[in-house]
């Protein structure tokens, strides 16, 4: 028997002049440090999108990841595989959250916040000022 | 699979069965993660025809949840230690029970982050714990009744089936 938790791929995108990190297979702590190590080496006033249609199991680590994510950094989780939709509403996490259900919402959020793509000085997170989260 | 099926098929298979009743398994395993995962195939491998995919995904998911806290904070990763596990097939019920040899929590005192999600992120950066602590909540949102040993040590989960 082996362990599944590396049983993991993270790939690094560009769609729309975004960053798009699309997480694949199970997202637990080991992928969570990866994803950080290379959300970390992304200057923070560009956007990123997390792209998790692919992933097949989240752990409770997992969810806290994208939290601090979404928290500290902005980020904007996207397409939620169905296995992950299901334990962020477990987790009671998808209202904070509030993940697109497409790329292209994901970059018409960022857009509509602030149109500037990757390059040009733009990039906030992709919530109103002073929106609810929860 | 018998015990010694068991050892002879898989002599590196981390769990140790005591009683293994189709619906009456008891065992125990090091305190190490891969046993998590060993710990979804065998339930898989008894409850495929008896749970639906979706119920059964949902319990592994606590039984995960569970079984990494006893691992990682209850016995804190000593593989010198045990966690025990016990599953119990009722015919509208199953019942878990998870216990480790660490020195037990009080559940109460851990922080819902339900309310505050910002808080919670808070809270785990200023005690230098890594990201997480959705555990609990999910599992008491995916079983009907989780019960806690006084000393924090061993948890029932109970979850009513095909309701």
């Amino acid at each position: 028997m082996t362990s599944r938790e590396p049983e993991h791929s993270l790939e690094k995108m560009k769609e729309g002049g975004f960053h798009v990190l699309k997480v694949a297979g199970r997202f637990g702590e080991i992928a969570a440090g990866e994803l950080f190590d290379i959300i970390d080496s992304i200057p923070r006033e560009e956007p990123v999108i997390l792209e998790m249609s692919a992933v097949e199991y989240i752990s409770s680590t997992g969810i806290g990841c994208i939290v601090r994510l979404v928290a500290d950094r902005g980020v904007l989780p996207a397409r939620p595989s169905p296995m992950v939709e299901r334990a962020l509403a477990l987790a009671e996490v998808t209202a904070f959250l509030q993940p697109a259900f497409s790329l292209e919402e994901a970059i018409t959020r960022f857009r509509t916040v602030d149109p500037s793509p990757i390059g040009t000085g733009g990039g906030r997170s992709p919530f109103t000022e002073g929106e609810e989260r929860s | 699979m018998t015990r010694e099926d068991q050892e002879e098929m898989d002599p590196g298979d981390p769990l140790r069965f005591q009683h293994e009743l189709p619906d009456w398994v008891e065992l125990s395993a090091p305190s190490e993660t891969k046993v998590v995962e060993r710990l979804e195939v065998l339930f898989d491998d008894l409850y495929k025809t008896q749970i639906p995919a979706p119920e059964r995904e949902h319990l592994k998911m606590a039984l995960r949840e569970v079984c990494g806290n006893a691992i990682e904070w209850g016995n804190r990763g000593d593989a010198n230690r045990s966690i025990r596990v016990s599953y119990c097939l009722f015919p509208e019920k199953i019942v878990f029970k998870i216990e480790d040899e660490g020195e037990g929590f009080d559940p109460s005192e851990v922080f819902d982050p339900s309310g505050d999600h910002m808080e919670g992120v808070d809270r785990r950066i200023a005690e230098n714990k890594r990201f997480g602590g959705y555990g609990l909540l999910m599992v008491r949102n995916i079983m009907d009744e989780v019960i806690y040993s006084e000393r924090g040590n061993v948890v029932i989960l109970s979850k009513n089936l095909h309701t």
